[in-house]
């Protein structure tokens, strides 16, 4: 059963990467509820990355500046 | 949560295994799982308590469960060599792999002497063997250089998503032989590594410019390289060339070229995207599963999102 569950999971997580990527494998197919989420997630925090891709092509600030990471 | 890591630690010192080796030991003593991750070798314990089930097997399964993590984690420090003020940074090769093998049988002898019936014995017996093997199997997959979904999916939920669904499904399988809730226990188990293994990834890449440099290799495997490369369908000749370059050539400059590059590219919104995915699922699920509140479950679940914090951009 864990061999399987693991390798479906994989699966799973590889079609809502895909869903949020200009690739997706099979668009006959319906996205799952995950897939679906995910594409919501994207669209919900699209403006933030848009802003600070921006911030990085013409500002060049360093990304670390802008991505604080927590406890290092 | 404390009280229950201290009977974990309590079982491990009580039983009778002959003289443990004194690194063995040094590992259990001095291995700290800080805040909400303390839930991690507790997922046992925690999940029979949220399925509703008080059950005294549980303490030993965690210890079984707590001793293998241990292993995998001095592993991780000592060939990645990014924690050097624990004391096994600085061992031999050959010392650490004894202090490995010592924890491995030190958690076979806790399942050894699990008071359970015997179907319930032999099936945790095997989801140990079976979750080892395939987490070893998932560490082999991440040797080789990673550039696809497919593939890194496939050694993430390996190495992470295995792991954290042994230890749901290890709890729940004392307490019932329920095919349906073993299974759903499982999944969200293995989601929760999967989310796990994101933020890890995430928090590597933005993480200092000497320890990516350092890590280099580890960093091309990250999730954030892997979905820029897949995101432009084949990767481009600056990203290509980052990646191409031998390890003496990589240094601070190297990573945040790299960095930059794979967040233009939309690799970082994508990470970012997934762990906040999993993070609303493993949620979810949980409350689908447990019976009773189960606040250090999804205090845990969010402690992955406190690896990192998108900050208000400065203009």
């Amino acid at each position: 059963m864990f061999r399987s569950t693991v390798d479906n999971e994989a699966q799973i997580a590889t079609e809502v990467s895909q869903a949020i990527t200009d690739d997706p494998k099979d668009t006959t197919r319906e996205p799952s509820h995950l897939a679906s989420a995910a594409l919501r997630n994207l669209r919900l925090l699209a403006p933030t990355m848009a802003a600070i891709a921006g911030l990085i092509i013409y500002a060049k600030d360093p990304v670390t500046d802008i991505l604080k990471v927590r406890g290092q | 949560m404390q009280h229950l890591l201290d009977k974990v630690h309590s079982h491990l010192n009580g039983l009778s295994v002959g003289p443990a080796s004194d690194d063995a030991r040094i590992v259990l003593d001095t291995y700290e799982y800080q805040g909400a991750s303390r839930a991690f070798p507790l997922l046992p314990c925690l999940t029979t308590r949220a399925l509703g089930t008080s059950t005294t097997t549980d303490i030993p399964v965690s210890a079984a469960y707590l001793a293998c993590n241990l292993a995998s984690e001095i592993l991780d420090d000592a060939f990645d060599s990014t924690c050097a003020n624990r004391p096994w940074t600085r061992w031999s090769q050959g010392r650490v792999a004894m202090a490995v093998l010592d924890l491995i049988w030190i958690s076979q002898a806790s399942l050894a002497r699990l008071d359970v019936d015997q179907a319930t014995h032999q099936d945790i017996l095997h989801a140990f063997a079976d979750t080892g093997l395939l987490a070893l199997e998932g560490q082999r997959q991440s040797l080789t250089p990673i550039r696809t979904l497919d593939e890194y999916w496939a050694q993430a939920t390996k190495k992470s998503g295995a792991v954290f669904g042994l230890g749901v499904w290890a709890g729940a399988r004392l307490l019932t032989a329920d095919p349906l809730l073993l299974s759903s226990c499982l999944k969200f188990g293995i989601r929760l590594g999967i989310l796990s293994q994101i933020a890890d990834d995430i928090a590597d890449f933005v993480a200092g410019s000497e320890e990516v440099a350092v890590r280099g290799s580890e960093l091309d495997a990250s999730l954030p390289v892997v979905a820029a490369l897949t995101a432009q369908g084949l990767p481009t000749k600056e990203l290509a060339h980052l990646l191409g370059l031998p390890s003496e050539r990589r240094d601070a400059t190297w990573a945040s070229a790299l960095r930059e590059l794979v967040y233009t590219q939309g690799g970082m919104a994508q990470s970012l995207v997934l762990a906040k995915t999993y993070q609303d699922e493993c949620h979810q699920l949980l409350a689908k599963l447990a019976k009773k509140p189960a606040p250090e479950l999804h205090a845990f679940i969010d402690s992955h999102s406190t690896h990192f914090d998108i900050q208000s951009p400065r203009l």
